[in-house]
């Protein structure tokens, strides 16, 4: 069995704003194996782009571990963070623009990072891999002269041009129109199946489940959720045929509940939890009596 | 894989100066213009340097010392000696390994013997004859150039022995005074010769007689002519120098009594760098001519000279070094402006290039790389520009007025190089600095940076109220010294002080200019002005970006006003001065009609006559009549002095004028005195024995107009004492001068010719016609009136001269340049911001249209937010540069203590006319763009193009 391309440990993120401490992961576990595509799901503020700036080594997380491709970015130098960038890594973002500088061409763009990187043969490279990205005749085409679904092709040709281990995409079709997007995620999911990169892609998207192998939701800074693709069971709503939704369990036994599901049981801030055969039940938990003092004396005055 | 990283960083950075170019192109100009001025002010200074060497050298004709050297062996040092011991020296001065460093213009060798008895013609012994003089024999090898053959002709070099004979040329008054004539045969005794030496007596003829061309005797003759005019040759029977060295010294043992060497050097190859080498050298020839040649001794060298020189160059050029420091500060701090705002453009690139692993260093090098082309380019241009900053300044007659022609040599020396190299290495100091800043962040930084609108650091840490502390300190203690009454250079504070005053200034607006914004917001919030509310708020809220747009227009607009002041000030100090001591736009001096019926003739030749004669002045009729005379009104100064009680005396001047004719013609101020001349003169003509006197003669005296005072004036011919009557005061008074001359009183001319005769020293102020043809009969009529047209200097000349000076020159050329590039900054500025601050505004005025706003509401806003920066700007700029020519120029410069007329601070209202203009230009420019810019935007667009930028 390989290792896991990314393992995240306990991953704590705390941001200061003026006075206030946001804490936008919190004790984050993660693992994404090789060659794998995971869509990131969550509301907005629940920590997906943060986990992927940890991921990417613009950020330095606060507390626990991160691993990519048996790297502990951690222990990394600020040298070691380019290099890693530079050689095991692809981005893209969500704003069309600014994955791209704007004065140079499709190709000029994709050769850039390479030839920055001190390869040679970096215009080939990008030809051919424009060419793969189906933009083989609009190479020589400016930003501005691009459509948002080719700009964020090119982007994605720019990602992958030095062939990283793993691809990071930020919203990738948040500026996108529906066929654009269907065409961007099938791009990326032909790429992943051909190339084996990893992806991880945060996205708001829908579309998403139905193009990679498993999305997880984070709520809070943390994993709430799992679905994987070609799981028939389901114990409760299914987003998408074919996929089941699991809760996962952290490294301290933690888990989190679906909203729906607590509202429905009227759970607020206490259950109970019973081991049942193989099975543990979780029902809402009476609340703690209140602390009478003339019971506690009656009781003496029993005894 | 190193070269293929930075040819991907170069080829990066080309293209984007090809798709980006308008920022960088303004960064260039500002750069080129930054360089232009830091090596167009060595250029002009080496090129007036050179002419200052000039002017020493002629100087030193004028003097009778060469630029160049001058050694002598005399015979009381080590006694006469053959030429063969003294030939070492000759070598080494004369041969080919010439040891000077510099260019020889000229050499020449003086040889003289020991003294002959000049006799007639005798026997072998000649101890029997009468002689005639004692002379010496001299050879010099420029000679023949220096003089003319007067009778006669030139001597003929002898190549055969002494005893054939020499010929001799001798100076024509000597000839003269002794009764020589050009072709006598004589005979030359040698009274140190043994009685039986063949050549103790030889025979020699006199060729010709010589004297000085008249170009040799004149101060600007060449030096090379210098042996010519020393009183050795004078005294001297000169011979051919082959005769000297061919025959007479083989001929005479020890024949040389005196040798003397003059080496010139071509001082128009003397840069001021070559200075401290020369002066070495010079030391070193003297040693090892004092080796070769025990005695020898240098008369002359360049080092007096060369000294001087390095002196003056060194003062003018720290002074203008000095002088040029705000101004270099300023196109430096655009520069920086530019320089920031096209780093701020790159963030997102750079943030983009750093998130795909490309490091910080490789950010900065491939930064480092533009910034080099750019510096290069910046650096070729500007030494080009600075040919023409040099020759601006070198031709600026005064503020703001140029001459046609240039008298300076413009030259791209080593040091001119240097300085565009060094203004080079500062700009790509200046580019890659901020560059190092903005390659840190990634793009996760660089957003999160985005939208912070704090006061800028310098605020924050109190910085600019450190600034204004220590200006007012600087300031207080400035204008507590003496003001300078010098020459400008010596004191640059009169410039740097009114800099730093602006700054200061500046700096006390920005932490005033929000809060007054502030301030205009809350009133808007009670109003219906949407776009007023709006504007008012953008502009108190973003205070680092009018930060720099507001500073720079009230620095420069102030500093723009400030040195428009000094110039035209100095300016009219200069002109006032020279009409001050002149009296009048012309004057003419007023000789006299000598009575020539008094001159007897005696023996058949006019004699003067035994008694001196006494002159007659020409009358106001007789002037009239003079061809091309317009108006003329006479002026006379004799000694005068006022009797006290008590019977003391005071010393007094008296000046006589004609009060009809005065007023017209005269130079007058009206800081001259508290009434009008023409008050003063009228007074003078109606009140018979009426005077004038000086406001502080009064004071002193405890008198006061109309008071009666006893006045004892003397005349050319007698001298008289009588009552007259104060009829008003002065403080200055044209031709005056309270330092060299005594306070005068000021009358009647007739009155006082009346009752003294002709005063002594008479001017005669004259308007003509502009245009006299016949300018002979205008001469020859003034010439019969014994009035000289030869006078005192003309104002215009006297000005004239003043502004030639290198130095004034380079001051006012640096004013100018400084007022022109101040106001050049303010608009520049001012634009600046009008374009950045729509950039920034764009997703703002987006939104806001989106909200409902109008098109007209939106221009409104824009409009009110340049109008505020506009306004404050030029309303602190006039302000302040108008306060410190008005408050600060009379406490920090003022006319010498005695000197006249006193120092009038003159306001450059055309200066702030000229920026206001400049900007309210702009303004409707920019508006105008911006109006069109904003109708063509569409909403959706520029909400978008607000998101990327």
């Amino acid at each position: 069995m390989t290792s896991p391309v990314i393992e995240c440990r306990q991953l704590v993120q705390i941001y200061r704003v003026e006075s206030s401490e946001i804490m936008a992961l919190q004790g984050l576990d993660l693992t994404v194996d090789r060659g794998e595509m995971l869509g990131i799901v969550g509301a907005s503020g629940s920590g997906k782009s943060t986990l992927l700036t940890v991921l990417s080594g613009l950020l330095q997380p606060t507390g626990g571990r991160v691993r990519v491709d048996g790297h502990d970015l951690n222990s990394f130098s600020k040298r070691e963070l380019d290099r890693y960038r530079q050689r095991d890594l692809g981005f893209i973002w969500q704003e069309t623009g600014r994955n791209l500088v704007p004065y140079l061409s499709a190709i000029d763009n994709v050769a850039l990072p390479l030839r920055l990187a001190g390869q040679a043969k970096g215009r080939s490279r990008a030809r051919e891999i424009l060419d793969m990205v189906g933009l083989g005749d609009r190479m020589d085409h400016r930003p501005n002269a691009l459509s948002g679904g080719e700009q964020q092709r090119v982007a994605l040709a720019v990602a992958l041009a030095h062939q990283p281990v793993l691809l990071l995409a930020d919203e990738p079709t948040g500026e996108l129109d529906t066929d654009a997007t269907a065409e961007m995620f099938a791009l990326m999911r032909t790429i992943g199946n051909e190339s084996g990169v990893s992806q991880v892609i945060v996205s708001h998207d829908r579309d998403l489940t139905s193009f990679v192998d498993r999305v997880v939701m984070i709520r809070d800074g943390r994993v709430a959720t799992e679905q994987r693709q070609g799981v028939s069971t389901s114990s409760h709503r299914a987003i998408a045929p074919q996929t089941t939704t699991v809760l996962l369990v952290d490294g301290v036994g933690r888990l989190q509940l679906p909203p729906e599901h607590a509202e429905a049981l009227g759970i607020t801030d206490r259950v109970q939890a019973d081991l049942v055969g193989d099975a543990i039940e979780i029902r809402r938990a009476d609340p703690p009596a209140k602390y009478d003092p003339s019971a506690t004396e009656k009781q003496g005055t029993d005894d | 894989m190193i070269a293929l990283r930075l040819l991907a960083g170069c080829e990066l950075t080309l293209r984007r100066l090809r798709a980006n170019w308008a920022l960088p192109f303004a960064t260039l100009v500002a750069m080129t213009t930054l360089v232009g001025i830091w090596a167009g002010l060595p250029l002009y200074a080496e090129a007036a340097s050179k002419r200052l060497l000039a002017a020493e050298v002629e100087g030193s004709a004028a003097e009778r010392v060469p630029f160049g050297y001058l050694f002598s062996y005399n015979r009381l040092s080590g006694g006469p000696k053959p030429w063969e011991n003294l030939s070492p020296v000759d070598r080494f001065l004369f041969g080919d390994d010439a040891p000077f460093g510099s260019t020889v213009r000229a050499s020449s060798r003086l040889i003289e013997t020991q003294q002959f008895q000049l006799v007639r013609p005798v026997g072998n012994s000649g101890d029997d004859a009468e002689p005639i003089a004692r002379f010496s024999l001299t050879s010099t090898g420029v000679f023949d150039d220096a003089v003319e053959i007067v009778s006669g002709r030139a001597a003929v070099a002898s190549t055969s022995s002494l005893t054939n004979g020499i010929e001799v040329v001798l100076e024509q008054s000597i000839a003269d005074e002794l009764g020589l004539r050009a072709g006598e045969r004589l005979s030359l005794v040698n009274p140190r010769a043994a009685a039986d030496d063949p050549v103790r007596v030889f025979d020699v003829t006199l060729t010709g007689t010589w004297a000085l061309t008249d170009q040799t005797e004149g101060a600007s003759s060449p030096p090379e002519g210098r042996f010519a005019r020393v009183p050795t040759v004078r005294n001297s029977l000169v011979v051919p120098e082959a005769t000297m060295l061919q025959v007479i010294d083989p001929g005479i043992a020890d024949a040389v009594a005196n040798a003397q060497w003059l080496v010139l050097l071509e001082a128009s190859s003397v840069g001021i760098g070559e200075v401290d080498r020369l002066v070495a050298r010079t030391s070193q020839i003297n040693r090892t001519v004092d080796e070769l040649v025990p005695g020898t001794r240098l008369l002359a060298s360049p080092e007096v000279p060369l000294r001087r020189y390095q002196q003056r160059v060194v003062s003018l050029e720290r002074g203008l070094a000095a002088y040029s420091l705000p101004l270099l500060v300023l196109v430096l701090a655009v520069v920086a402006l530019l320089i920031g705002s096209a780093v701020s453009t790159r963030r997102p690139e750079l943030a983009l290039l750093r998130s795909r692993g490309v490091s910080a260093q490789q950010v900065v090098v491939v930064g480092a790389f533009e910034a080099l082309v750019l510096a290069l380019i910046a650096a070729l241009l500007g030494l080009l520009l600075a040919r023409y900053v040099a020759r601006l300044i070198g031709t600026t007659e005064t503020f703001l007025r140029f001459g046609s022609d240039i008298s300076l040599d413009l030259a791209f020396t080593p040091r001119v190089l240097q300085a565009a190299a060094i203004a080079g290495v500062v700009l790509v100091f200046l580019q890659v600095t901020p560059l190092i800043a903005a390659s840190r962040p990634t793009r996760v930084e660089t957003a999160r940076s985005r939208g912070a609108l704090r006061a800028p650091w310098w605020q924050r840490s109190y910085i600019d109220l450190a600034i204004i502390v220590l200006v007012g300190f600087f300031t207080w203690w400035a204008i507590g010294k003496d003001a300078l009454t010098g020459d400008l250079l010596d004191d640059p504070v009169v410039i740097l002080l009114p800099a730093a005053n602006a700054v200061a200034a500046g700096l006390v607006v920005l932490r005033v200019f929000p809060v007054a914004m502030g301030i205009l917001a809350k009133a808007a919030e009670r109003s219906s002005a949407t776009s007023l509310l709006l504007a008012s708020r953008q502009t108190a809220r973003v205070r680092g970006a009018t930060a720099a747009p507001v500073l720079l227009l009230v620095v420069t607009g102030s500093l723009a006003i400030y040195t428009g002041s000094l110039a035209r000030t100095l300016d009219l100090q200069v002109l006032d001065a020279a009409h001050h001591r002149v009296g009048a736009a012309k004057v003419l001096d007023d000789n006299g009609i000598v009575s020539f019926a008094s001159w007897r003739i005696v023996d058949g030749s006019p004699r003067p006559p035994a008694q001196p004669a006494t002159n007659r002045y020409a009358t106001t009729a007789e002037l009239s009549r003079v061809w091309g005379l317009e108006s003329s009104s006479r002026l006379a100064k004799t000694p005068a002095s006022l009797e006290l009680p008590g019977g003391d005396t005071a010393g007094l001047g008296f000046i006589g004028i004609d009060p009809a004719s005065f007023n017209g013609l005269a130079f007058w101020r009206d800081d001259y005195a508290s009434a009008s001349l023409a008050t003063l003169m009228a007074r003078l003509a109606a009140t018979p024995d009426g005077v004038l006197a000086p406001s502080r003669v009064l004071r002193q005296q405890g008198l006061s107009i109309g008071d009666e005072i006893t006045i004892r004036l003397s005349g050319e011919s007698r001298t008289s004492t009588f009552r007259a009557v104060i009829v008003g005061e002065f403080e200055q008074f044209p031709t005056w001068y309270p330092a060299t001359d005594l306070a005068p009183l000021v009358g009647d001319l007739s009155d006082a010719e009346a009752r003294v005769g002709p005063l002594g020293e008479r001017l005669l102020l004259v308007e003509t016609n502009d245009d006299i043809r016949d300018q002979s009969q205008y001469r020859v009529d003034l010439d019969r009136l014994g009035v000289s047209t030869d006078g005192p200097a003309s104002p215009e000349t006297l000005v004239q001269t003043a502004q030639e000076r290198p130095e004034r020159q380079g001051v006012f050329g640096l004013l100018t340049l400084s007022f022109l590039v101040s106001a050049a900054c303010s608009i520049f500025g001012f634009v600046f911001y009008a374009i950045r601050g729509f950039r920034r505004q764009v997703t703002e005025l987006g939104v806001l249209r989106a909200l409902g706003l109008k098109s007209r509401g939106l221009l409104s806003m824009v409009g009110f937010d340049l109008l505020f920066v506009a306004l404050t700007g030029l309303v602190v700029a006039v302000g302040v540069g108008v306060a410190m020519s008005r408050w600060l120029l009379p406490r920090l410069i003022s006319t010498p203590s005695g000197s006249a007329p006193a120092l009038l601070e003159e306001i450059d209202w055309l200066a702030a006319l000229t920026i206001t203009t400049g900007l309210f230009a702009a303004l409707l420019v920019v508006g105008t763009l911006l109006l069109a810019r904003l109708r063509r935007l569409e909403l959706f667009r520029a909400i978008k193009l607000g998101a990327t930028q």
